[in-house]
């Protein structure tokens, strides 16, 4: 065994609990900063700090905060896959796109307080993806054209898709995720039914409206699904279009009760009650 | 759900439930996986976030494994 693996087992030292968790997370952070340079990552890389961390105080990474690394593992080898094309995205990689958004979504939902709000772990992650990849996540950044994702942030989009969802689970609505195909080829985000039973498509965007400015940026509708959709899911009643405010823009202080995770406070839950209450 | 074509709502993913049954390796396949550089990739790839799941899960229960998967890692680190 050489030196360095001595010292990775060296006796516990006394932390106390929150001192570990933070430790463990700007360990994360600083590494995942390092990689970011590089553009590129090794899954060594990601577990090498956590092994590091683990032996250094001898406690295993907590469930919480292994659910934060799931975020920060898929959106990396996402957006490795994706920067890999800079001219034109292919197939593969909007699949990909799509998929580590559901994993995404998946790790935050199945990782809920007891009121319904992500817990610790997960809003600490979402702030670090923010901060550590806000350039990098940036699509426009990375010249992606002529792709779903030519008029979105990636991490923005999927932030704006937790938030809808946020919102249909408030309302008590049934979510369901959809195929990838169905996201990238008829905009397809979620699929939601009510308690009456009707079941709607959720295309959802968080983009400012340049017409109608900060003001503007929550907008919900419900109209009429293509003839796509349609075919796509039995006894569709419609599709519901949302626009969430980007979590950067003024009117997201008033809309959101938690901008790092995009949970919405009471006015974006009113607003989007009044337009549903007749759906 | 081959096709995508007249979906039942009720077979369809649903959010905050786990997909259920998850994909297993062994101690010996997660070493071996550990070793090579390239079936790590692949192995990556195809099972993603599971896979580091499964290899977080054996790191917390087996010193030995643990010990095993370090050296490892830092042979790999070392190459050029």
């Amino acid at each position: 065994m050489s030196e360095s693996v001595g010292v990775l087992l060296s006796p516990r030292q006394t932390l106390v609990t929150s001192e570990i968790s933070g430790q463990a997370f700007d360990k994360i952070e600083g590494h995942i900063a390092s990689i970011r340079q590089k553009s590129s990552m090794e899954i060594s890389e990601l577990v090498d700090p956590i092994l590091t961390w683990e032996g250094l105080y001898e406690q295993k990474v907590s469930p919480q905060e292994f659910a934060a690394l799931q975020i920060l593992s898929s959106v990396l080898e996402t957006i490795k896959y994706v920067s890999a094309h800079h001219e034109r995205t292919p197939y593969a990689a909007l699949e990909q796109a799509v998929e580590t958004e559901h994993d995404v979504l998946q790790t935050v939902f199945q990782n809920l307080k007891k009121d319904g709000r992500p817990n610790a772990s997960i809003v600490r992650s979402f702030g670090i993806v923010t901060n550590v990849f806000k350039d990098f996540l940036n699509l426009d950044t990375m010249k992606v054209k002529d792709s779903v994702y030519d008029q979105m942030y990636y991490w923005q989009g999927l932030m704006g898709t937790a938030t809808a969802a946020f919102m249909f689970k408030e309302l008590g609505w049934e979510i369901r995720l959809p195929p990838a195909r169905a996201d990238i080829e008829n905009e397809v985000d979620l699929i939601v039914k009510n308690a009456k039973g009707d079941i709607y498509t959720v295309d959802i965007t968080s983009k400012v409206n340049m017409n109608d400015g900060l003001s503007g940026c929550f907008r919900a509708s419900v109209r009429e699904s293509n003839p796509a959709a349609k075919k796509l899911i039995n006894g569709l009643s419609g599709t519901i279009r949302i626009n969430v405010p980007p979590v950067r823009t003024q009117e997201a202080d008033d809309f959101y009760e938690n901008k790092i995770t995009g949970y919405p406070g009471e006015k974006g839950l009113t607003a989007l009650k009044n337009i549903l209450i007749y759906a | 759900m081959p096709k995508d074509q007249n979906i039942q709502f009720d077979d369809l993913e649903k959010l905050g439930e786990s997909k259920g049954e998850q994909k297993t390796f062994s101690e010996e396949e997660l070493i071996g996986i550990l070793s090579d550089r390239e079936k790590l990739a692949a192995v990556y790839k195809e099972s993603g976030v599971d896979f580091l799941r499964i290899l977080f899960d054996k790191l917390a229960m087996s010193k030995e494994f643990r010990i095993k998967a370090i050296e490892i890692l830092e042979q790999i680190n070392q190459k050029p």
